[in-house]
């Protein structure tokens, strides 16, 4: 039995769907930037690393571009 | 196959980097990322449709590649997807990635890393290409899905950059 498009979508949620989870993770997101960037005492290295590891992320995730 | 992707980014990236440092921007594009991160992570992250990502919408016209023999599609293909610079992006991250490399500070490491930055893109393209190949194309529905599921990722990572890049700014200009 092929399951029923909302079924699938209310299968495959994530936990970050909701909007209170959304604004905590993103708040988190920033702020890990923001550490990891006091830590590297703003080396650019952090930074080239980071550039690195989206390219590669956007070059992948760009196949699933619809 | 990854070299035919690998090598046109890595030189495609390489002029950009050496034309982008080679201008005083850094200070200024470490702005515009930190501020750029921010919003567009926002954006993502909430699933907004506007504003859209920076960016073109074309696409590879068919014509390039019918009656093409398979060598040819890997060149056409490796040359135009690898760089990532030609084709419609639906991603705001892609756009962060000139602004970083803008913001290395010195000619040398901006080409170095914009060099790294266009292989990264374009192995993971043509892993993803590869991925394709081997397992059954996913339905539409299931597509759309996970394409929703990157952009949030994208939102987050975007957030991180930003943070990061907020940081180095005030490192740079405090």
């Amino acid at each position: 039995m092929t399951a029923q498009p909302g079924e699938r979508q209310a299968a495959s949620r994530w936990a970050a769907d909701s909007p209170f989870a959304k604004v905590g993770l993103g708040a988190a997101a920033l702020l890990s930037g923001l550490a990891a960037g006091w830590l590297a005492m703003g080396s650019f290295g952090l930074l080239a690393a980071l550039a690195v590891l989206l390219a590669a992320a956007n070059g992948y995730a760009k196949a699933y571009s619809p | 196959m990854l070299a035919a992707y690998a090598v046109p980014a890595a030189v495609g990236w390489a002029a950009i980097g050496l034309a982008l440092t080679a201008l005083p921007l850094s200070a200024v594009a470490l702005v515009v990322a930190a501020v750029y991160g921010v919003g567009y992570g926002a954006v993502e992250l909430a699933g907004l449709a506007w504003p859209r990502p920076p960016g073109r919408s074309w696409q590879v016209p068919q014509g390039m590649l019918i009656g093409a023999g398979r060598g040819r599609r890997v060149l056409v293909w490796g040359a135009i997807l690898g760089p990532g610079l030609f084709t419609r992006n639906p991603y705001a991250g892609f756009a962060m990635l000139p602004l970083l490399v803008a913001a290395a500070g010195s000619l040398t490491a901006g080409v170095w890393l914009a060099a790294t930055v266009g292989i990264a893109h374009a192995c993971g393209r043509a892993l993803a290409l590869l991925r394709d190949a081997k397992d059954p194309a996913a339905e539409p529905f299931t597509l759309l899905l996970r394409s929703l599921r990157w952009r949030m990722l994208d939102g987050f990572a975007l957030l991180v950059v930003a943070g990061a890049a907020i940081m180095s700014a005030v490192g740079r200009l405090g």
